[in-house]
């Protein structure tokens, strides 16, 4: 091939991707276009972080997460002599993972491992909420891995699910409201894109072979 | 940005640009229901981000990045719409929405060319010949200055032209190999 037949070039480049115009209009107006379009709208949405949320920094976070897990911890271990035994924990834990969610690629084998290694003797919420902390490791882990990879769709389905960890169940205490506070305040960072401040969370917090990141 | 108005944004960018997404999802994947995933899977990010969504030409571009962003990391695991996804795909395969292999054989050792090149050599090619972008809008869409897209076009195109001129030559060899009496003449 000459050098100067460039325009033989596109021209059959342009033949190997040619599409049918009225083809593709017809599926642009279709019903399934329609509807996909209604489905999408129908989807939340992560609002728009604040500049001040933008600008909160890890230290913070890092010192709450400290807090609360050690306040957790101590809970557990108050709790420890009266509840569930070791060799009762694995069925329930098989119970209690069918209502939190983990993201793709997400397991409990390590979690499963490190509590089976504990032979803790714990009470039932505090055995969910433990599991459901976990949990909440690997979503911002995969949240994360998103950040850094620039997989924008990642980003999007871990914040999905981000916002709605507050909610999660294992963490309502009618007593407090604290464990709500701290994830939503996380929450916040996430969806101002703060990766220093998830990272550093992480760090503080979560097994590296939990989330994903060892 | 109200929730009204956040709608009727996305539903406006949705009609003006939906199509010019199926098509560049179309031409770069092999089957209906992957085109089908990328197309529903780029509005998603679309929604969740239209905050992001910069106005004007440059919303298309914006999707075509995302878009490609998606094929690049298509993974299987959650699926939403899985229904409305299977849907699409069946629209797609019934108004024929696909790129043949040619039938004469020229165009046969071009597509077979076209196939050897890396991915993202075959995107931007496909970017200047069938989105029709400018080395400007390729470099929005890339991410990178129009300076290098146009290098990056350059050089895929030289090294189409390498393996067309390989894989012609090939075809000819092998159509001579088959056909010994033409050799003879």
């Amino acid at each position: 091939m000459e050098p100067d037949d460039l325009d033989t070039v596109e021209r059959r480049l342009h033949r190997l991707g040619t599409l049918d115009r009225a083809g593709l209009a017809g599926v642009a107006s279709s019903e399934s276009a329609r509807l996909l379009c209604d489905a999408i709208v129908a989807q939340p949405f992560a609002q728009p972080a604040s500049a001040g949320g933008r600008r909160r920094r890890g230290r913070g976070a890092v010192l709450l997460a400290a807090a609360i897990l050690v306040g957790s911890l101590g809970f557990i271990a108050s709790a420890a002599d009266r509840w569930l035994s070791p060799a009762d924990q694995p069925d329930l834990i098989d119970k209690m993972i069918v209502d939190i969610p983990l993201p793709p690629g997400g397991s409990w084998d390590r979690q499963r491992e490190a509590m089976a290694s504990q032979q803790a003797t714990m009470e039932g919420p505090t055995l969910a909420s433990a599991l459901a902390f976990g949990a909440a490791c690997q979503w911002y882990g995969y949240w994360m891995d998103g950040e850094l990879t620039g997989n924008e769709l990642q980003v999007s389905d871990a914040l999905i699910t981000i916002q709605q960890i507050p909610d999660w169940p294992q963490f309502a205490d009618p007593g407090s409201k604290s464990m709500v506070r701290y994830f939503e305040r996380l929450s916040s960072s996430a969806v101002a894109g703060d990766t220093a401040a998830i990272s550093d969370w992480l760090t503080a917090n979560c097994d590296p072979e939990i989330y994903g990141r060892g | 940005m109200q929730n009204g108005d956040r709608e009727a944004r996305f539903r406006a960018v949705y009609g003006a640009s939906y199509q010019a997404v199926l098509a560049y999802c179309i031409r770069r994947t092999t089957t209906p229901q992957d085109a089908a995933d990328a197309v529903a899977d780029t509005f998603l990010v679309a929604w969740r981000r239209l905050d992001d969504l910069p106005a004007g030409d440059a919303e298309t571009h914006w999707l075509l990045a995302t878009a490609r962003r998606v094929l690049s990391n298509q993974r299987r695991g959650e699926r939403r719409f899985v229904e409305l996804r299977a849907r699409l795909a069946t629209e797609i395969s019934t108004h024929s929405l696909s790129v043949e292999m040619p039938s004469e054989a020229d165009d046969r050792a071009f597509a077979d060319a076209f196939a050897r090149l890396t991915p993202e050599e075959r995107d931007i090619l496909g970017m200047s010949a069938w989105e029709e972008l400018s080395s400007e809008q390729i470099g929005a869409v890339l991410g990178c200055s129009p300076g290098a897209a146009r290098i990056r076009l350059h050089r895929a195109r030289q090294r189409l032209r390498r393996l067309i001129d390989a894989t012609e030559a090939g075809f000819h060899e092998s159509a001579a190999n088959s056909h010994p009496h033409a050799q003879e003449e």
